[in-house]
């Protein structure tokens, strides 16, 4: 099973840094780099582990059997030559080397436990789902903070309010006075005149005003409305439930 | 000496067919390791055990090498297994070469006496085994001319040690053939003179077939005492300590001719291998023969 071409995204960086015990501990910095993290695929690495441990298994068994035939038979000559001199004394402890290195391996392969790890990547995968979701909100919120009360670059030469009807009417304070949750502005300039039902708002200055929502999605787009960048690149954001 | 040797030709060349296969399997197992290291998420190698990912990494490279040395555990079997065979095959040739009936003869007349025909040496030895009395045959023995009878040269040494059919027995014969010694006429020295000998190592196939003849001798041996002890019943002790001079100057000579014929160094096993010839001789031949020369004398 070949994942390395899951790895070959730009977030390749940052996939050594979010060790699973620090995610699942949650001892990881709120950053951008954390929505790119992916998620382990834990069906492709338990078929990774067994089929390794199968296969040597598999192989270890069929060569350690033919180590210890020819083992035997090469004892059986009783010769030296191909048993007892110095070369062959040599040559047949270099196999036998083997036979033993093949059992160290598969005691290895029996200290992992398939079991734990296979809990351990839930618990990696869920916590980073976690981190995810908070920390994108976490850098929205900051990001709004940080633009809420810039002067917009657009300037709007005149503005029309309906306080007293129409429907408009509603917003009128609101709007006016950049209080209400879903505008975008706020404007800076007096009324200038009116005709009773309609306030005319010229020498208009606009500031960003972008409000929050719980749903992530609904921020971002108010931040396309004004124009202003996302703190993190979405297209990259992998693995996350919103 | 060793017990016999055991070497099975379908073994050691399906053991030097897997011993290939041997190392391609540590090797893949190196392999696997690695691409199993390179290809999963590493955040849960981190997870492991601390050292289990380092002791995979190490495992690869350890296989790595036992792959490699496999290889020339291979190569090595294989040189072995070359070299036992073409040392076999010339053992063969050169025992296929010889004329064992005329060993026979030469064998059944002790003396060395150029091949006559084995009835008329049986006949010979009879007539001179019932001359010899206790103290003419305690004479001999003191001359050292126990085994000399009629003959001079190598074959001596078989007819006084050889006598216990061991394999220390064929060995000093070869011995003494090789040197030179004598003038025996025997063709098995002439085979170690001309140079045969430096080629042999007396492996299992050599043995096989001197055992095969120390127990024709031993058969005809049997038969020619029995004759012994028709014809000296009235001296019995006198008759029994000629069957034994028999018994061991024949078996000794059957191992020893036969051996001569791969003879060169003395070596009847994989254990002398190493020896070189004069060492062979010397451990061999008995003290009492080491010296030709006074043999000779």
């Amino acid at each position: 099973m070949d994942l390395t071409s899951k790895f070959t995204l730009n977030t390749s960086n940052y996939t050594n840094t979010l060790k699973m015990n620090d995610v699942i501990s949650g001892n990881v910095p709120h950053t951008e780099n954390v929505l790119y993290v992916p998620g382990i695929d834990k069906a492709a690495f338990m078929a990774a582990l067994k089929a390794l441990k199968e296969n040597v298994s598999a192989t270890v068994e069929t060569t350690d059997e033919m180590i210890h035939t020819i083992d035997n038979g090469l004892a059986e000559t009783n010769s030296n030559r191909f048993y007892r001199n110095g070369d062959a004394v040599k040559q047949v402890t270099n196999m036998n080397t083997l036979s033993s290195d093949m059992k160290g391996l598969m005691e290895l392969f029996g200290q992992i436990s398939e079991d734990r790890i296979a809990a351990a990547i839930d618990s990696y995968n869920s916590s980073l789902g976690a981190l995810k979701r908070t920390t994108r909100k976490e850098l929205l919120e900051d990001a709004a903070q940080e633009a809420n009360g810039q002067k917009c670059k657009k300037t709007e030469t005149s503005r029309a309010f309906y306080p007293n009807d129409g429907a408009n009417h509603s917003y009128y304070n609101e709007e006016k006075n950049g209080t209400t949750k879903v505008v975008t502005k706020r404007y800076k300039s007096g009324v200038v005149s009116s005709d009773g039902k309609i306030e005319y708002i010229t020498k208009v200055e606009t500031y960003t005003w972008i409000q929050c929502s719980d749903n992530v999605s609904i921020t971002e787009h108010r931040f396309r409305e004004v124009g202003i960048d996302l703190p993190y690149s979405p297209s990259k954001i992998v693995d996350i439930d919103l | 000496m060793s017990e016999l040797k055991k070497y099975d030709d379908n073994f050691l060349s399906e053991s030097i067919s897997n011993s290939s296969t041997i190392g391609s399997n540590a090797d893949s197992i190196s392999s696997d390791i690695q691409h199993f290291l390179h290809s999963v998420d590493p955040r849960v190698l981190g997870y492991f055990d601390a050292d289990v990912t380092t002791k995979l990494n190490q495992y690869s490279t350890t296989m790595e090498n036992d792959s490699d040395n496999m290889q020339h555990f291979g190569q090595w079997l294989n040189d072995t297994y070359d070299d036992y065979v073409q040392t076999v095959t010339k053992v063969k040739e050169i025992a296929n070469s010889m004329d064992f009936n005329k060993v026979d003869s030469t064998i059944n007349g002790v003396h060395g006496t150029e091949g006559k025909p084995k009835e008329e040496e049986e006949k010979k030895e009879e007539e001179e085994v019932l001359v010899l009395t206790p103290e003419e045959e305690e004479e001999r023995k003191r001359k050292g001319l126990i085994g000399r009878r009629g003959s001079d040269g190598g074959e001596q040494n078989a007819f006084a040690e050889g006598g216990n059919g061991s394999i220390g027995g064929l060995q000093n014969n070869a011995a003494s053939i090789s040197r030179g010694s004598g003038n025996n006429t025997g063709s098995y020295a002439s085979l170690v003179g001309l140079g045969v000998a430096s080629v042999l190592e007396g492996v299992g196939a050599l043995v096989e077939e001197a055992k095969e003849k120390k127990e024709a001798q031993e058969r005809m041996a049997d038969e020619t005492l029995v004759e012994e002890e028709k014809k000296s019943s009235n001296d019995k002790d006198d008759s029994k300590e000629k069957e034994e001079k028999n018994d061991n100057v024949l078996l000794g000579m059957g191992i020893g001719l036969a051996a001569a014929a791969a003879a060169g160094k003395f070596v009847l096993s994989d254990d002398d291998k190493d020896e070189d010839e004069e060492k062979a001789i010397q451990k061999y031949m008995p003290q009492d023969f080491s010296n030709s020369d006074e043999n000779k004398a």
